[in-house]
């Protein structure tokens, strides 16, 4: 559906940024969010940040993402050149301006030369009838499709998603899911996927990264092959094991 | 073949919702039978004018004190024809015209600099809200004494009253735009110009207009207030210039003449409001 947007690109070549973490602390007053946290991402890398709400996955992402400043430690988000890095964060709310037609939000903050990436990723997320329409006559799904398609057409090197398909129905998920599996693997961007799904936190990842009470406290790689299935007998036992680690930590007991 | 065979589908499918909603639509139809509301609506003041044209020409109402609207209808005639009317009109219209776009400017300046800078806010907006609570005919006296009773006084006086409606509900609409957009615009690179040029403005105005539509009716009081103190052109002045020969019919077209370029200024307010807030659902549906 999106083959022709990744010409330039050899299909599966790592590109993207590297975030490094040094002993990150955030606090909010004298309430600690973020503990002491030491993370490396890769290039190209797929990383999902889990953890029970208000365990810090979305100060976290705010913080990689330059949009709260960190307390004590280091932030580095580079290139491999070492030049400064495009981020850009997908929001649980589409966050869409309704004063602008589809396209127009697409392109906002892009030069007029990047209008027909914009209208190509909108094409890649299945609407590309609908470029001339607002917002307010889209449905739910509809806009964060838009979303993403702003998103990808700003060619980030780290791509940020806070729970982006929170609010969505279960069937408009698995197609959301699918459709930004395909998009990566066409074009390895990193990205950090924050969620509290811990199924969608197995089903798209190289990587799951469990954060509880401003602490990382699991570290697992997914080396499962793609397209993944989510009755695949690995992935069952460990979004178990998963599970039943964050209930522990928050409940005390399974 | 296929494309028929689609065509006679759908026509079919049609057919089928006419069938099974019957019910519906005999309700729906005889709701809208029960009350023809634009009949009833304009059938009352029309009315009012047949009583009114009634009541003078018996003679229970002196021509003096009411004129019949027949007779108004015909001085405005007459008035147009010797170019008196246009004349005045046009002055008014002029000031109008002036005063708003001065005070319109002004407002928007203030207002925006001290919506988007917390410093801004600091220096002037408590000032601006002291000079607000002062209603500003009572400076009527006071700007003669300035200006005396030339252009410049009704004009200052216009884009007075016109300034704060636009003050406020500009800072307002500014308040209440959305942190999550401009968080979401500097993350997507845009600069401070382009926050405010694609994301400030856009979404305070629809509150900008109501604040615009506001100050378009106070354009109108200041004026009426200023021609009538002392002019020697305009609506105000020709109703005046009336009451030395007791000419009733011209003072009541005055009047007549105010209300309808209230009317005329709502009509292209709300034009203008549908033209620029396509994109706001509470706007698009909105019939005039």
């Amino acid at each position: 559906m999106a083959s022709e947007l990744y010409q330039t690109v050899a299909i599966g070549q790592a590109e993207g940024a590297t975030i490094q973490l040094e002993k990150l602390t955030k606090s909010f007053g004298t309430r600690p969010v973020l503990k002491e946290i030491d993370l490396k991402v890769e290039p190209g890398e797929f990383v999902a940040l889990i953890g029970p709400s208000g365990g810090g996955k979305t100060t976290l992402l705010r913080v990689v993402a330059g949009l709260e400043e960190p307390s004590e430690g280091i932030v580095k988000v580079q290139k491999v050149d070492s030049t400064a890095s495009t981020i850009r964060v997908m929001f649980q709310e589409d966050r869409l301006m309704p004063w602008r037609r589809v396209l127009a939000n697409v392109t906002l903050g892009l030069q007029v030369d990047a209008l027909p990436r914009a209208t190509k990723f909108l094409e890649a997320v299945g609407l590309g009838d609908r470029l001339r329409d607002w917002p307010a006559v889209l449905s739910g799904g509809q806009k964060q499709r838009v979303a993403l398609a702003r998103a990808l057409a700003h060619q980030p090197d780290l791509l940020l998603l806070d729970e982006p398909f929170g609010a969505l129905d279960a069937l408009t998920r698995a197609g959301m899911q699918r459709l930004l599996e395909e998009l990566w693997q066409k074009e390895r961007r990193t990205m950090l996927l924050v969620t509290h799904d811990v199924e969608e936190a197995l089903l798209l990842p190289d990587r799951v990264i469990v954060l509880q009470s401003g602490q990382l406290i699991t570290d697992l790689r997914v080396t499962l092959s793609r397209p993944r299935h989510r009755g695949d007998p690995w992935l069952a036992t460990h979004k178990e094991e998963l599970l039943d680690k964050l209930l522990i930590e928050e409940f005390g007991r399974i | 073949m296929a494309k028929q065979l689609k065509a006679d589908l759908t026509s079919s499918r049609r057919n089928i919702d006419r069938e099974t909603t019957p019910g519906r639509v005999i309700k729906r139809s005889a709701r809208k039978v029960a009350i023809p509301y634009n009949l009833i609506s304009w059938s009352v003041p029309v009315a009012i004018f047949l009583v009114w044209e009634l009541l003078v020409r018996v003679g229970a109402i002196a021509p003096r004190i009411l004129p019949a609207p027949s007779t108004v209808f015909s001085t405005a005639w007459q008035l147009t024809i010797s170019g008196v009317l246009p004349n005045n009109l046009w002055v008014s219209l002029g000031r109008a015209a002036t005063g708003f776009v001065i005070g319109g400017l002004i407002a928007l300046t203030l207002g925006f600099t001290v919506g988007i800078s917390r410093l801004a806010g600091a220096l002037l907006d408590r000032s601006i809200q002291m000079i607000r609570t002062v209603p500003f005919l009572a400076l009527t006296p006071l700007v003669i004494v300035w200006f005396g009773i030339g252009e410049l006084g009704k004009i200052f006086l216009v884009a007075l009253g016109v300034s704060f409606p636009i003050y406020i509900n500009t800072v307002l609409g500014i308040r209440q735009v959305d942190p999550r957009l401009l968080e979401l615009g500097r993350n997507y690179g845009l600069n401070q110009l382009q926050l405010i040029w694609q994301i400030i403005l856009p979404g305070a105005l629809p509150s900008i207009l109501v604040g615009i539509r506001y100050a378009l009716g106070i354009a109108w009081l200041a004026l009426v207030v200023a021609e009538t103190v002392g002019a020697s052109a305009g609506i105000g002045f020709m109703a005046m210039d009336a009451r030395e020969f007791l000419r009733t019919d011209v003072i009541v077209l005055a009047i007549v003449i105010y209300a309808f370029l209230g009317i005329l200024v709502d009509v292209v307010i709300r034009w203008l409001e549908r033209r620029l807030l396509v994109w706001h659902p509470n706007y698009t549906k909105q019939s005039l």
